[in-house]
């Protein structure tokens, strides 16, 4: 994660504030939710890429979801939860019926997270990494649902029976209206964003439990102004996104977020040699790591670890110095404990570091 | 009592007794307990315990507690002299004097103060302690780590340990010449005595109903802390002060460095917490408690339910729906045989909060 050259930076920084001030971002690429540009459940080493870019380009990639109508009618749903659209009136959810239908399938994957992709990066090799600058996430539909379900979740033995919650969104509030007395400030970003898994993954591994590639990290910092990084595992990267999130507190723990359809905008960049064992991230207050394991008290084992190891990097601490500073200085909370592989991510606070200078591309408005 | 009757209550009793009329910033605490080493319980909380000052719902206390870590028992002078930190000190005097009386006492570096026995409180109540103020009372600290212990036991090589010295005006410590740590001074160990029957419980781990030693970051000043009444007169410790501490304290240990705490205490005849709960000016706070981090998880969700229902006035659906896409679950500390997890919830996620005004602004 060491910092671009000064200029370039600079560049790119100005280049940020023009698109990031329009309302519709411009981008290199647009890629539209589409049953060829869509996956349902899994991530394919094999599938024919959607894309495929030079490293610095923008893509614009549209995104499902919203359809909690089940086998039902979705205008008849629709209507009965007061969202003031239709199937024809709100593209997004008219995609969304059709790639449902259309999408093919593979055995023993039916269901699952709506993904668009891959996205390959020219170049990029296994041993590689992408960093990936979230521009921008916005919602392409009007509301979202929360739900939980018996059996599911973190406290699934206590949920007598199944229940879903429509969220209206008031984009230009930023708001999500959870009943007449609470409001949900919306942070909208991607439940999944990742590279395609090694082979040694399985072939057509599910999206469900996130991994050491990313995927399904629900991890509620990784809105617009934050970026990701992910080692690289196939020829070209293979990258996927899709379960898009309102907002979501974190722990995640009915396993659902506010879940609802966005457009994201993402700039890619290939980091050439730049090995990494798990996914990293960044925004313009902290630097984050990751554990990720079935076990929480694992992925807190493995989130130290990672924090340690990005400390060493970074600042050239030995074990030790980099140990001390994790406990008095850094913070660890839960990301998801619901994706069968669960989450803990280190928050290391930029501010502690008193001589570094600012050359992140984003800055918090 | 029913769970609407409970609705904002966290705060409104509280906040109409002659205790809060007395603002924080112009109170003078009604008392000083001094460190005594002849009293202070080393290690454990026993309902056997005598109290060393007895007092009435709604008063001050101001506590001197000490951080006695990296000084061993035989030369405590050592650590100062080998840190460039003056013994002339009157606080480094202090240190040393305590060191001395509790060597060999066992769990020596953390002695609690206390009992505070606090007339009227009875099983059932609900002890609110209100952090009126802390001070660190020295300007250094220190941080250790050792195998076998903290967050990654199996990876420690060596014992170590690494003391810091503070900038009090800056309220900062540096960690190295590119790095400083903004103190947040916090108690480690806040509790309430446990029934009889349980004997003498060890000091080291939290506990689910008393309280104990939570390294709950959050506990700074301004915060206040909901602890269920176990034994007459409830039996307050505190102890185990900090200067700044990540959330998961994965090195076993805080910036561990004394403090001067200010607490005020009512009795809640009206509140009946289950376990520890805590407000801030900004969120409510929910705490579960286990050796293993999945099952801390689960109880402190459980716990936050019951909080959105009692505070909030909730029902199950809402409460398990806001906790998941509202509510944020860190981790508290997973070095202390017993984990902790903790769950912020926003006081600005509800716009129909008639709670009246908090007792602390930031």
């Amino acid at each position: 994660m060491k910092n671009l050259p000064v200029p370039l930076c600079a560049g790119l920084l100005a280049l940020s504030v023009v698109r990031l001030s329009a309302m519709e971002l411009s981008a290199d690429y647009h890629v539209p939710f589409t049953p060829e540009n869509a996956i349902i459940g899994y991530f394919s080493p094999t599938k024919k890429p959607v894309l495929s870019i030079k490293s610095g380009a923008t893509v614009r990639i549209d995104g499902g979801g919203g359809q909690r109508w089940g086998e039902g009618d979705p205008n008849a749903w629709l209507k009965e939860n007061n969202v003031p659209v239709t199937i024809e009136t709100c593209p997004a959810l008219a995609e969304t019926v059709r790639v449902l239908k259309e999408t093919p399938r593979i055995e023993g994957v039916t269901t699952g997270h709506l993904l668009v992709g891959p996205i390959y990066i020219e170049d990029a090799e296994p041993g590689d990494s992408l960093e990936i600058r979230i521009l921008d996430v916005t919602p392409r539909i009007p509301y979202g649902t929360v739900g939980a379900r018996p059996g599911s979740g973190a406290l699934g033995d206590s949920v007598p029976r199944p229940y879903t919650k429509v969220i209206p969104l008031d984009l230009k509030r930023n708001a999500g209206t959870f009943d007449d007395g609470v409001e949900i400030p919306l942070g909208p970003f991607m439940g999944v964003m990742a590279t395609c898994p090694a082979d040694s993954e399985g072939p057509n591994r599910k999206s469900g439990p996130p991994g050491v590639f990313g995927g399904n990290l629900d991890c509620k910092e990784l809105v617009a102004g934050s970026t990701l990084f992910l080692p690289v595992f196939q020829k070209g990267a293979l990258f996927y996104t899709g379960d898009p999130h309102a907002a979501q507190g974190d722990g995640e723990i009915t396993v659902n977020a506010i879940e609802t359809a966005n457009t994201c905008t993402l700039q890619f960049f290939l980091r050439k040699g730049v090995k990494l064992n798990a996914p990293r991230a960044e925004n313009s207050t902290h630097y984050l790591t990751f554990g990720l394991d079935p076990d929480l008290d694992k992925a807190m084992h493995m989130a130290i670890m990672e924090t340690i190891d990005f400390l060493k990097e970074k600042q050239g601490y030995d074990f030790f110095k980099a140990y001390t500073l994790a406990s008095i200085g850094v913070d660890f909370r839960v990301t998801q404990v619901v994706d069968k592989t669960q989450g803990i991510h280190g928050m290391i606070p930029k501010k502690i570091f008193t001589k570094d200078s600012d050359h992140y591309w984003y800055r918090a408005r | 009592m029913p769970a609407s009757r409970l609705r904002y209550s966290f705060t409104t009793l509280a906040a109409l007794s002659t205790g809060a009329l007395a603002l924080h910033a112009a109170l003078k605490p009604d008392y000083h307990l001094d460190i005594d080493p002849e009293t202070m319980p080393a290690g454990y909380y026993s309902a056997e315990t005598p109290p060393v000052l007895k007092i009435q719902s709604g008063q001050t206390v101001e506590f001197d507690t000490l951080a006695l870590m990296g000084l061993s028992d035989d030369n405590p002078e050592k650590f100062f002299i080998d840190n460039n930190i003056s013994l002339d000190l009157p606080s480094v005097k202090k240190m040393i004097a305590v060191k001395k009386a509790l060597a060999g006492k066992g769990a020596s570096s953390a002695p609690l103060a206390g009992p505070i026995y606090i007339e009227g409180a009875q099983p059932g109540d609900t002890l609110e302690i209100r952090i009126v103020d802390i001070k660190s009372y020295t300007p250094f600290g220190i941080n250790v780590g050792n195998p076998g212990k903290g967050g990654i036991p199996d990876v420690i090589p060596r014992p170590y340990s690494k003391v810091m010295k503070f900038d009090l005006t800056k309220n900062t410590a540096k960690f190295s010449d590119t790095v400083d740590i903004p103190l947040r001074q916090f108690q480690g160990i806040m509790a309430v005595s446990p029934t009889k029957d349980r004997g003498k419980l060890p000091s080291r781990p939290p506990y689910p109903d008393i309280g104990g030693n939570m390294d709950n970051k959050y506990l700074v000043k301004g915060t206040t802390l909901f602890l269920p009444v176990q034994i007459d007169g409830a039996c307050f410790y505190v102890a185990d002060p900090h200067a700044a501490q990540g959330n998961g304290e994965v090195s076993q240990s805080a910036i561990e460095s004394s403090n001067t705490v200010t607490l005020q205490f009512f009795v809640r005849k009206d509140l009946h917490v289950q376990g520890p709960r805590a407000e801030t000016p900004t969120h409510y706070i929910a705490m579960g408690f286990d050796v293993d981090l999945d099952a801390a998880m689960h109880h402190t969700i459980v716990n936050t339910i019951e909080l959105l229902k009692d505070v909030k006035g909730m029902n199950f659906f809402d409460a398990l729906s806001l906790s998941s896409v509202g509510v944020d679950y860190e981790v508290t500390e997973v070095v202390d045989i017993t984990k902790g997890v903790h769950a912020m919830i926003p006081k600005s996620l509800f716009h129909d909060d008639q709670a009246p005004a908090y007792w602390y602004k930031e």
